[in-house]
């Protein structure tokens, strides 16, 4: 769907990209993950052309980059940055509509696909539709910001940190939000962070980067359990493991056995349980329909691990 | 505080009146209901603003009203005999602008109704002046006299001031778009506009003398009237001047547009045009108004200079009447030029604000 080969991007004697190839497949979650200045965010906008490479050749769709016209490669992904970039003078629903718009789609389309995309991030259409920027808090923002990208249905999406300005608790709401929308409709994205949580629970490819170099590329679990070398182990940390938790779901393990006590949502994740079970000190925690036990967890930690 | 000077003729001293010894006894009356109204301040009442404006308005419209009878009076010994105006009735003036002005800056709920019930006391006045109550104060006379040169006047002041605004945002607003765009050649742009704006106005009219004679010795200049003196020197001059302010407002107006929104617009396929046209001149235009907004109060006031240079407008009577030394004539210039000043500024701070609204 996307493929980098061999691409650098020179700043005047300053190498921001050095010779990074990489394949993202259709339907698939890509996350550039590393310190600040590494060059991942240069390399997502190479790939819309917000930058142009010195050398390499991306190819997006099969095709090659250079022969988009380059607002018609730019119409085809959706992008999403940090700072939300919502036309300040423009209401909810006309920022969703821009893309819509620049592709002619007729009035009546763009209002129901608005009304559509609000809803799919979980926002009310006749409360929010009419509001200014200004009005929104600064998740409700990146939400906005999630349905505008989304609005003209592209296939692929980019994402430059976009839950990077938010609060803790409402990040880890919209992680969780866009996790799920994510998998009902199955886009092409390439989602740069620095936010090892983040990625680890959103990627299904995670691409390590330093220094302008890939320094690896693969699932959460092989890069959390296989680390290349000392900088990756060290980027990840200690509990680096730990957050590989987070990628599956308290209802996928849960046994059949009955217990008392207050209930944990299935929604929550291996790692919420496992805090859970060393708050309470126990070694199984009730869910709604059974339980889950520590042994269940770790069953989940060796499969990993063969 | 004398409050009138009734003249002889119109350029003689004559004897000076307070508002008791002019107009009487019913005097006392309007003094004992201002009275009243700072009586009524003490209370509490949600009325209270609305009430005071009305009384206000009252006896300040009586008052007008007794001095015009008083001044038919005054004058109807002879034809020549002037009444002007005198200190006193300027405070007076400024102390019922106080009074309203500090009562409207409360929100209340009755703002809109105080405000068309003080501007009834401008209707009221014309209304008396159209019947000729005034007649035989000095400035509606000199308007008599001049009534022709006046409406000219008018005319060829507001050609000149709308005009070299309008001429102005033609130059100034492309012009401080180029800089915003071209980050090099924002001194470049800027820094001669500023020289402009330091330069007096009669210097520039010295400057301006040489190429614009030359330039009216071209027929198709000539038939438009260019000369070396003229109206053409104090439009070139006035325009020059609007640049500035025009020009330094655009450049801030753009450079206020965020960089993320425009990235934003960039990322989403829109061409350089569509950017300019949907996001960044939207943004800047509440901007860029304000700026038109400063030049056309500046160039409405400046505009007075053109009667210095044979230019026209009501400078003409500003400049003759300190000739004459005659305050009333000064006056006849000046209060139209203060009147125009607050209306287009006010036209065009509901204009902003009707853009501004639009957005939210």
């Amino acid at each position: 769907m996307i493929k980098l080969v061999d691409v650098y991007k020179n700043y005047e004697g300053y190498e921001a990209v050095r010779g990074i190839s990489f394949q993202v497949n259709e339907g698939e979650l890509y996350v550039l993950l590393g310190p600040s200045g590494c060059g991942k965010s240069t390399t997502l906008r190479l790939i819309n052309r917000m930058v142009d490479r010195t050398s390499g050749d991306i190819y997006v769709e099969g095709e090659h980059v250079d022969n988009f016209q380059v607002e018609s490669l730019r119409k085809k992904m959706g992008y999403v940055i940090q700072s939300t970039g919502l036309f300040p003078h423009m209401n909810v629903e006309d920022n969703i509509a821009t893309v819509p718009l620049l592709l002619k789609w007729d009035a009546k389309r763009i209002r129901e696909r608005c009304k559509e995309m609000l809803k799919l991030v979980g926002l009310e259409p006749d409360t929010y539709a009419k509001k200014l920027p200004k009005e929104l808090s600064g998740g409700e923002a990146q939400r906005v910001g999630v349905a505008r990208a989304l609005a003209s249905d592209p296939h692929i999406l980019l994402m430059d940190e976009p839950f990077g300005a938010v609060d803790p608790i409402s990040r880890l709401r919209l992680q969780n939000e866009f996790k799920e929308i994510q998998k009902k409709l199955k886009k092409t994205v390439i989602f740069v962070t620095h936010d090892v949580e983040e990625a680890l629970l959103l990627g299904d490819k995670i691409c390590i980067m330093r220094d302008g170099e890939i320094i690896q590329e693969g699932t959460p679990e092989e890069v959390i359990l296989k680390p290349k070398d000392a900088f990756v182990e060290d980027f990840f940390g200690k509990e680096g493991a730990l957050s590989l938790l987070t990628r599956f779901k308290a209802r996928d393990h849960c046994e059949e056995v009955k217990m008392e006590g207050e209930a944990l949502s299935e929604d929550a994740s291996l790692k919420e349980a496992l805090s859970e079970m060393i708050l309470r000190g126990v070694d199984r925690v009730p869910l709604e329909n059974g339980s889950l036990s520590l042994h269940g967890i770790m069953e989940v930690i060796r499969g990993e691990h063969q | 505080m004398k409050i009138v000077e009734v003249k002889p003729n119109r350029i003689v001293n004559g004897e000076r009146f307070t508002a008791y010894e002019f107009i009487g006894w019913p005097v006392l009356l309007v003094g004992a209901g201002f009275l009243l109204i700072a009586v009524l301040s003490l209370s509490t009442r949600k009325m209270k603003g609305l009430m005071t404006i009305v009384t206000g308005a009252f006896l300040f419209t009586v008052f007008l009203y007794l001095m015009g009878l008083s001044g038919q009076v005054a004058a109807s010994d002879s034809n020549s005999i002037r009444v002007s105006l005198s200190m006193g009735f300027y405070i007076l003036l400024l102390m019922i602008y106080l009074l309203f002005g500090h009562v409207m800056a409360k929100k209340d709920k009755y703002l809109t109704l105080q405000k068309s019930i003080a501007l009834l006391i401008f209707i009221s006045m014309l209304v008396f002046v159209y019947l000729g109550l005034f007649d035989e104060f000095s400035i509606v006379k000199e308007y008599g006299i001049k009534k022709n040169q006046f409406m000219d006047s008018l005319t060829t002041h507001l050609f000149l001031s709308l005009g070299s605004v309008t001429f102005g945002s033609l130059i100034a607003i492309p012009l401080g778009y180029l800089a915003y765009r071209r980050k090099k050649l924002e001194s470049a742009v800027m820094v001669p506009l500023s020289i402009v704006e330091t330069i007096p106005s009669l210097s520039l009219f010295g400057i301006l003398l040489v190429p614009l004679a030359g330039l009216g010795r071209i027929d198709f200049f000539r038939s438009l009237g260019i000369r070396g003196i003229g109206w053409a020197p104090a439009f070139v001059a006035l325009t020059l001047y609007t640049l500035l302010p025009i020009g330094r407002n655009t450049l801030v107006g753009f450079t206020t547009v965020e960089r993320d929104v425009i990235e934003a617009a960039q990322g989403m396929g829109m061409s350089r045009k569509q950017i300019f046209r949907k996001i960044e001149f939207p943004l800047a235009l509440p901007i860029i108004i304000t700026g038109v907004r400063i030049a056309l109060v500046q160039t409405v006031g400046g505009a007075v200079i053109a009667g210095l240079v044979g230019g026209g407008g009501l400078g003409t009577f500003v400049f003759l009447g300190l000739a004459e030394a005659s305050q009333d004539l000064v006056l006849l210039g000046v209060i139209p030029i203060v009147l125009l000043t607050l209306i287009l500024d006010k036209t065009l701070k509901l204009v902003i604000d009707r853009i501004r609204r639009r957005k939210s």
